[in-house]
């Protein structure tokens, strides 16, 4: 039998098995309508980087430093979260831990529901062993597939339109939980690269062979990158740079490097920029990271960012 | 009715030919039920069982099956592929990958392209590359790719014996 959790039914389990104590989420005074801004709130930073071995708790820590969930979620909000975790070689997909932790805290934070914006693989949450205790939590997602909506993207340089999963324009809050890894076609795989996630087939198809056959076209797969972040920014970006693939991108195996970092900011650009770095990258050298800040996107200058690094 | 012995013989050796076809295939483009036949059954595997039926894509398809990993493939010239997970109790589950290439020198860009940069050359097939948690090795036109959740000394043996019962299979078949 499925059981379907929602808020107020996981706030209710959580009551009962005093979720918050489990968690170790600091009880933090959140506004009574949260705002999916981040902007102007002092001492916040704008970047939290957390390294520990801990994934679940690195991710709680991490959005804890930037202010805790209720600043990103406000009460009663459908939150479409978009998870990159269609592979399952080591390193190329977030750790399901991870994500869990996004999900008790969009629950915390008062989410009514929550919208998984991509259908996750057979066994995924399986490969963390804290699935079993948040399984009423996994099963209380609602997944978007199958509704899909074509929208234009009148500012986009090659990408005009695309089709893409209706909850992505339609919940009230996007998170984008990304892995940062290799990728054979843009150098690098993190939160702009994976909102692809939330297109078809037939409009990610066009980002690799335009209109005139197969592209291996860097600039081209890179600004259409740029352009379908135009739909809309994320409320919230968080990054798995725990572990990484370096080459063989983005489907692996390859190397592995364990930064054994959970990023978190509300800048999509801010965020993959660091990532870059964590992979010996220059955000300048991967092509959508400047395109999409030249788009206003956000803030590819670390030297301008506030970034928060802990080790817990 | 008059028979015809020339339709008739015409009919058997056409017979003879569908019933040795899945065999003689390999020597051209294996197809679906060619391509399966490559993948090692639990007997060869000491007691690693397959889980579910495999994963298959022909052409473009691949991208429904490895996403963004298609790019490499198919920029080379893909023809088919098969990803099967064998599982076997208290132990990490392994993924065996198989690809058809269009030809030996589709597989070896593959090959170059997919061991860039990491893995140690081992004697196997017509080239081979072990990266610890994962084996990946060329053969004819074949890719073939096996991956474990860790790199253990247990899971670096399972490797090698996916692998070498891949390539028998290959050679068994080709």
């Amino acid at each position: 039998m499925q059981t379907h959790l929602n808020r107020r039914s996981f706030l209710r389990k959580s009551a009962l098995v005093g979720v918050g104590s489990l968690l170790g989420v600091p009880t933090m005074a959140r506004p009574a309508r949260g705002a999916s801004s981040t902007a102007g709130v002092t001492g916040v930073p704008d970047l939290a980087v957390v390294t520990g071995g801990d994934y679940f708790k690195s991710t709680l820590a991490a959005v804890d430093r930037l202010g805790g969930m209720g600043r990103f979620i406000p009460k009663g909000a459908r939150v479409g979260l978009l998870i990159n975790h269609p592979f399952r070689h080591p390193g190329t997909h977030v750790n399901p831990a991870i994500a869990l932790a996004v999900i008790t805290m969009c629950y915390n934070a008062g989410a009514k529901s929550i919208h998984s914006l991509k259908d996750e693989p057979h066994g995924y949450w399986q490969r963390t062993p804290l699935a079993k205790r948040w399984d009423a939590v996994i099963r209380s997602l609602i997944p978007s597939s199958g509704r899909y909506i074509t929208v234009g993207i009148p500012r986009g340089a090659f990408l005009k339109s695309a089709e893409i999963i209706k909850d992505l324009m339609e919940a009230d809050v996007l998170i984008n939980v990304s892995i940062s890894k290799d990728h054979a076609g843009t150098n690098f795989s993190g939160v702009l690269k994976n909102m692809m996630g939330a297109a078809t087939y037939s409009t990610c198809r066009y980002f690799h062979y335009g209109k005139g056959g197969w592209n291996e076209d860097v600039e081209f797969l890179s600004q259409c990158v740029a352009d379908i972040n135009l739909l809309r920014k994320p409320a919230l970006c968080i990054s798995d740079s725990t572990e990484c693939i370096v080459t063989n991108g983005p489907y692996g195996p390859g190397k592995i490097i364990r930064p054994q970092k959970v990023v978190a900011g509300a800048d999509p650009v801010t965020v993959d920029a660091y990532c870059a770095g964590l992979l010996g990258l220059s955000p300048g050298e991967i092509a959508m990271i400047p395109k999409s800040a030249e788009f206003g996107l956000g803030e590819m200058n670390l030297g301008r960012v506030h970034i928060k690094e802990v080790r817990i | 009715m008059t028979r015809c012995p020339g339709r008739t013989l015409l009919l058997a050796l056409l017979t003879m030919l569908t019933l040795l076809l899945p065999a003689a295939a390999l020597g051209g483009e294996v197809g679906r039920e060619g391509l399966l036949m490559l993948f090692p059954q639990p007997s060869d595997l000491g007691g690693w069982r397959p889980e579910g039926p495999p994963q298959q894509a022909v052409g473009e398809e691949l991208f429904s099956l490895i996403d963004g990993g298609a790019e490499v493939f198919l920029r080379a010239g893909f023809v088919w592929a098969a990803i099967q997970t064998y599982t076997m109790p208290e132990r990490p589950s392994i993924d065996l990958e198989i690809y058809e290439m269009t030809g030996p020198e589709a597989a070896q860009a593959v090959f170059a392209k997919k061991t860039e940069g990491d893995g140690q050359p081992i004697r196997l097939g017509a080239q081979a590359v072990q990266g610890g948690y994962y084996l990946i090795f060329r053969h004819g036109r074949f890719l073939v790719t096996v991956t474990g959740a860790d790199a253990t000394p247990d899971t670096q043996a399972a490797l090698m014996d996916f692998s070498r019962a891949v390539e028998a299979r290959i050679k068994q078949h080709r």
